[in-house]
């Protein structure tokens, strides 16, 4: 668990990385650098979420605890999702469709990170608990 | 927590912060040509299949 974390905090840090890298640069570089963050924000999700099954598994955590874990989840997953459909429409899309496209990323862009942070919150305010 | 897990949270953070900005680009520019928009939402596409579904779903 350990390396596989430690992995991908490196992969993550690498996507950031170019991702800054990138940025104030050409249009297609700017673009590059809201894919690279979008992939950057998946990879920390999926380790939040293997690290809650590690923790299911271990029976370190109630069920009562899981479920919370799982309603917050399911949110950051649907934002997430749709956020993704919204950036491909954007990407792709011309006039009135990529207009309406842009008010959906807006108004996603909006939530995600606070459905994000209810996912961060919860793993970093539980394992304190059980690791006294 | 492992600090290590910390990291990760504050670069997933971070990247949400580094998302805004760059989406409001992504959005005014269009024109991109196909190739490279065929890229980047295969790479999305990636992205959102790799995220693990939520238990009963």
């Amino acid at each position: 668990m350990r390396k596989a974390v430690r992995f991908s905090v490196v992969l993550v840090i690498l996507a950031f990385m170019a991702g800054c890298a990138s940025m104030g640069a050409t249009n297609t570089t700017q673009t590059n650098t809201a894919v690279t963050s979008f992939e950057a924000v998946g990879t920390t999700l999926t380790t939040l979420f293997n690290q809650e099954a590690a923790m299911v598994k271990a029976n370190q955590i109630t069920a009562a605890q899981d479920a919370q874990f799982q309603a917050m989840y399911t949110q950051a997953y649907n934002g997430y999702q749709a956020l993704g459909s919204a950036m491909q429409t954007a990407i792709t899309a011309t006039g009135t469709s990529q207009t309406n496209a842009q008010a959906q990323v807006t108004t996603l862009m909006a939530q995600l990170p606070v459905l994000v942070a209810n996912v961060s919150n919860f793993i970093l305010g539980l394992v304190p608990a059980k690791t006294q | 927590m492992d600090p290590a897990t910390i990291v990760l949270i504050e670069a997933g953070i971070t990247a949400l912060e580094q998302l805004a900005p760059a989406l409001v680009n992504l959005i005014a520019q269009g024109g991109l040509d196909p190739d490279t928009a065929a890229s980047y939402t295969q790479r999305i596409q990636t992205a959102m299949a790799n995220l693990p579904k939520p238990s009963g779903t």
